[in-house]
């Protein structure tokens, strides 16, 4: 029996990615004032990949890992592609509710600069998240509010742990029939383009 | 419930962005079930609506709710309302006996809270849901479907007339059914379809020769000038 979470393939690195935030959201829009309001609901990420053409025997074991998905009942693991961050031993001042897309962080010293920088990706737990802003110091009490999207889907008590030096979120495939590869003429596998969405709940 | 609207609610609702979530209480014969569309669990306090209050409300628990169907008022009161739950793999015990228990549902109280989120001026409060009952009714109807590639179990929830008991359709003639001796609504029919009728004849007596009465419709007292 397979524990999911697994990991995702090391026997070859994409060579594209490409992350979108999926938002349940509709839109009202007044047809006498143009006055529009939103609804939102949810917001998930959306993540598309793709692999270079690799050797037979590369595909073959990659191929056998998306069987191991069971389709969309399986979940993995996956790190985003980013500029490499060394802050550690960052966690939550405040507790992180729900439906909340900002909060309070402690771990920097009274006015320390924040090396933080908007589209940074972090990880509360196993929810991914890019950063949208925070300030260049910490407060006086070594504490930075920081706003990101989407919004925290579980609640945290503070003193969670915040992760900058390797973010990763949980996705599964969107397509139950899972993944393949196509044969070329000159025998190199190609996987395509590959979707998965984040694993809600 | 529905009186009352706060400012806090009218803001809410007149904000650009609004963040929505349903809140269901399904009391079943052996188990209430708390279900929510929102995300994580919620606990509502403070709203003093005793059936709200304190009790942990979850969005996968018993199975995700995927419908609310449309909310109906009108003047004979309230059309039926549905409500589907996705029945998981391994179901909850309460949703797995409703299957096959009528007793489980029929005539159980449901009620249907819609939330609202109050947009706060400090991001870094905790969020406050209104809640606002939407619907209190009883379940009348369950309906399993499984085509395959879903498994939903859709409740019917109808808040007027199963809680309505049906007209008598008594009138004042049936009386003496009940105390034989009354004879107080003998005249009931006679009285209810009394004049003023248009062609019917009124006797009534004035004074002198010049009788006021009417004879078959026909006003004497106009042609008595002889």
């Amino acid at each position: 029996m397979t524990s999911y979470p697994i990991s995702f393939p090391n026997y070859a690195a994409p060579n594209a990615e490409r992350f979108t935030l999926n938002r349940r959201q509709s839109v009202t829009e007044s047809p006498w004032t143009y006055a529009v309001q939103t609804v939102d609901t949810a917001a998930q990420w959306q993540l598309q990949w793709s692999w270079p053409r690799m050797r037979l025997a590369q595909a073959e074991r990659i191929a056998a890992w998306g069987l191991s998905l069971k389709g969309q009942h399986g979940s993995f693991r996956y790190y985003p592609r980013q500029f490499s961050s060394t802050l550690t031993g960052r966690s939550l001042a405040l507790p992180g509710y729900t439906y909340q897309d900002t909060i309070s962080a402690t771990g920097w010293g009274a006015g320390a600069a924040t090396e933080l920088r908007p589209g940074q990706w972090f990880s509360i737990g196993d929810q991914l998240l890019r950063l949208i802003d925070a300030p260049t110091t910490a407060d006086a009490n070594g504490r930075v509010t920081i706003s990101f999207e989407p919004f925290l889907r579980v609640q945290y008590v503070a003193g969670t742990g915040l992760n900058f030096t390797a973010p990763s979120g949980v996705f599964r495939l969107n397509d139950s029939n899972g993944i393949a590869y196509t044969l070329d003429p000159d025998k190199l596998p190609d996987f395509g383009a590959i979707q998965a969405r984040e694993v809600v709940g | 419930m529905r009186n009352g609207i706060t400012a806090r609610e009218i803001e809410a609702v007149s904000a650009p962005k609004i963040i929505t979530a349903y809140a269901l209480r399904l009391d079943f014969a052996s188990e209430t079930i708390f279900a929510w569309t929102g995300v994580g669990a919620a606990e509502p306090n403070g709203s003093g609506d005793t059936d709200l209050d304190g009790n942990r409300f979850e969005p996968l628990a018993a199975g995700v709710t995927h419908d609310v169907g449309s909310n109906t008022m009108t003047y004979s009161g309230s059309d039926e309302l549905t409500i589907s739950i996705a029945v998981p793999a391994t179901p909850h015990a309460t949703i797995a006996a409703a299957q096959v228990l009528p007793a489980e549902y029929q005539s159980r109280p449901v009620i249907v809270w819609r939330g609202l989120l109050w947009p706060q001026a400090d991001p870094l409060a905790p969020p406050i849901w209104l809640f606002r009952r939407i619907r209190t009714g009883a379940m009348t109807k369950l309906e399993v479907t499984n085509d395959g590639t879903m498994h939903n179990l859709t409740l019917t929830i109808e808040s007027h007339q199963a809680l309505v008991s049906n007209a008598t359709n008594q009138t004042y003639l049936d009386q003496k059914r009940y105390d034989p001796a009354d004879t107080s609504q003998d005249y009931a029919a006679s009285i209810a379809n009394g004049d003023p009728a248009p062609s019917k004849p009124v006797v009534s007596y004035g004074g002198g020769g010049y009788g006021r009465s009417t004879i078959d419709g026909f006003n004497v007292a106009t042609h008595a000038d002889y």
